[in-house]
C-alpha cells in the first residue's frame, strides 16, 4: 500500500552568494555592526513550489509536465523527502527509489556488471538481493558483451536502460523518474512500459517527469500540469495535455 | 612515509642532538597518527559537500557519509601503521602493561574524530569557507603538538600539551604502542571530549539536517 501526499506544501531555495557562505564574513558582521549585516540578511529566494495539494495511490502512474523551471524536479525531490518543505507536509508510505541522475554512486571506469552492485547498494539492495536480481538486469539492458566495459564507454541510452533496469528490480514502490527517461529509443520504451506497468500491477506508484509527450502518454495513466512553482491541473493524462497545450498557445509568441 | 620517517626522523635527531633509539620510534607514530587525525578532520568536513551529488539525487542517511569518510582514513592508517612495524622491529618499543590500553586509545580516538567530522560537515556545508580556516588551523596545531618534537623540550612550558585535544588523542595511541603509561588526565579529557562534543553534534544534526541538502 503505497500513498504519496502532499498537504500545503511550501519549498523555498535561499541562493547563497560567496559573502553570505562565508562565516569569516559572518564573523566579521558581527564586529562592523549593523550596517553590513543587512547585506548578509538580505537573501534572495526562490519560490520553487506553491501551495501544493495533491494525492497519490496505488497503481498511479502520473506524468509531470511543465515549462523548464517550473518545478517538476523539486516536486520529484519532495516526494523523495530529500527537500524537506518550508511550510506544509509529505507524507509518503512505501520504499521510494529515484531515477534523477544516471550514474549515482556509479564509477565511470568500473564495467556496467561492476556498477550494478554499485548502485544496487546506494538504492538500499542487499549484495544477496543484487545476485538474484543480476539476470533480470542483465536481459532487460540487452546490453550484452558491453555490460563487461566501464560505463564511461556507454551512450546516454544505454545508461539510461542499466540504471533503469537496475532501479526497477528493486522493486520499489514508490518510482520516482526525471526527465532521464527521454534518452530511450522507441523500442526501450515498449519494454519500459510493459515492466512499469506490471510493477504498478503489484500496488506502486511511478511519478515521470518529461517533456516528451510520447513518454509521458506511453507510460503514464495520470498527469501533473506545474506552471512557476504552482499546481495547475492534475487528472486524467487526455485533459492535462489539452490544459498544457492551451498554456503554450496562450504565450505570447517570443520576438 | 618509510622514506619521510627515516630522512626526516634522522635529521631532526641530529638537528636535536636526540637519541635515535627514542626518537625515531616516536616521530615514526607521531607522523603516522597525527596525518590520520588531520585527514580524517579536514576530509570529514567535506563529507557532505563531497557527496552532494548523492544527497541531491537519493535519500541516503547523513551519517553515511562521514562513515565513509571515516573507515577510508582508518584503513589508509593502518596500511600506514606498518612503517612503524619496521620501525619496532630495529628500535624494540619496552613490551609490558601500557600496551593494553591501545584499544581504549583508538576507540576513543575514533570517537572523538567522528564527532568533529559531523559537526564540521553540517558547518561547512553551510559556510564554505570552513575548510580553508582549517587547514590553516591543523597546520598551527601540527606544530603545538609533539609529533616532530617532545614534551620534554618545552621545559617549563608543557601545559602548552596539557591544553592541547590533538596532543591527547595522539598520546592516547602513541604511548601504548611505544610500550609507555598514558596519563589519566588525557582518559580523562578524551571522554569528556567525547561526550561534549557529540552532544553539541547531536543537537546542532537535530536542528539543522532538514536544511542540509538546501545548502548544497
Amino acid at each position: 500500500m503505497a500513498t504519496v501526499k502532499f498537504d500545503n506544501v511550501d519549498i523555498e531555495f535561499p541562493i547563497y552568494d560567496v559573502h553570505t557562505r562565508s562565516i569569516r564574513r559572518h564573523l566579521l558582521n558581527l564586529r562592523v555592526g549593523a550596517a553590513i549585516t543587512t547585506d548578509a540578511q538580505d537573501r534572495v529566494i526562490v519560490n520553487a513550489l506553491k501551495n501544493i495539494n495533491f494525492t497519490l495511490n496505488d497503481g498511479d502512474r502520473v506524468g509531470l509536465l511543465g515549462h523548464n523551471g517550473s518545478g517538476k524536479s523539486t516536486l520529484l525531490r519532495a516526494m523523495a523527502n530529500i527537500y524537506e518543505p518550508v511550510r506544509g507536509k509529505v507524507k509518503t508510505v512505501g520504499r521510494i527509489s529515484t531515477m534523477f541522475d544516471l550514474t549515482i554512486g556509479m564509477d565511470p571506469d568500473a564495467s556496467g556488471l561492476e556498477n550494478i552492485y554499485l548502485q544496487g547498494m546506494i538504492i538500499g539492495m542487499t549484495n544477496a538481493q543484487i545476485d538474484a536480481a543480476m539476470d533480470d538486469i542483465t536481459d532487460f539492458t540487452e546490453l550484452g558483451n558491453f555490460m563487461l566495459l566501464p560505463i564511461r564507454t556507454y551512450s546516454s541510452g544505454m545508461l539510461m536502460r542499466l540504471a533503469f533496469a537496475i532501479i526497477t528490480s528493486s522493486m520499489p514502490e514508490i518510482l520516482l523518474i526525471d526527465e532521464v527517461i527521454g534518452a530511450g529509443d522507441r523500442r526501450f520504451f515498449s519494454k519500459a512500459e510493459e515492466r512499469l506497468k506490471s510493477m504498478s500491477s503489484h500496488a506502486s506508484i511511478v511519478c515521470v517527469a518529461s517533456h516528451s509527450e510520447r513518454v509521458i502518454k506511453s507510460l503514464c495513466n495520470k498527469a501533473i500540469l506545474m506552471k512557476q512553482g504552482e499546481l495547475v491541473t492534475f487528472g486524467e493524462v487526455e485533459p492535462v495535455f489539452e490544459a498544457y497545450h492551451k498554456l503554450i498557445a496562450a504565450e505570447p509568441p517570443k520576438k | 612515509m618509510g622514506i619521510s620517517v627515516t630522512f626526516i626522523g634522522g635529521l631532526w635527531s641530529i638537528l636535536f642532538n636526540a637519541d635515535l633509539a627514542a626518537f625515531i620510534p616516536h616521530f615514526c607514530l607521531g607522523m603516522t597518527i597525527w596525518l590520520f587525525m588531520n585527514n580524517a578532520i579536514s576530509e570529514g568536513a567535506m563529507s557532505f559537500t563531497s557527496a552532494s551529488h548523492i544527497i541531491r539525487n537519493v535519500k541516503y542517511p547523513y551519517s553515511a557519509f562521514v562513515l565513509w569518510t571515516l573507515w577510508r582514513n582508518v584503513i589508509v592508517f593502518g596500511h600506514l601503521l606498518l612503517v612503524y612495524v619496521v620501525v619496532a622491529i630495529l628500535f624494540p618499543p619496552e613490551f609490558g602493561i601500557p600496551m593494553l590500553y591501545l584499544p581504549l586509545g583508538i576507540v576513543l580516538v575514533i570517537l572523538n574524530l567522528s564527532w568533529m567530522m559531523f559537526f564540521l560537515s553540517v558547518c561547512s556545508t553551510r559556510f564554505r569557507d570552513i575548510p580553508q580556516i582549517l587547514t590553516n588551523l591543523l597546520n598551527i596545531l601540527f606544530f603545538l603538538t609533539p609529533v616532530i618534537w617532545v614534551k620534554g623540550q618545552l621545559r617549563d612550558f608543557g601545559y602548552i600539551v596539557d591544553f592541547n585535544p590533538m596532543a591527547h588523542m595522539l598520546d592516547a595511541i602513541r604511548n601504548p604502542l611505544m610500550g609507555l603509561e598514558v596519563q589519566p588526565l588525557t582518559w580523562l579529557i578524551l571522554s569528556a571530549m567525547a561526550l561534549v562534543g557529540w552532544s553539541i553534534t547531536f543537537l546542532i544534526f537535530a536542528r539543522f539536517r532538514h536544511r542540509i541538502a538546501y545548502w548544497l
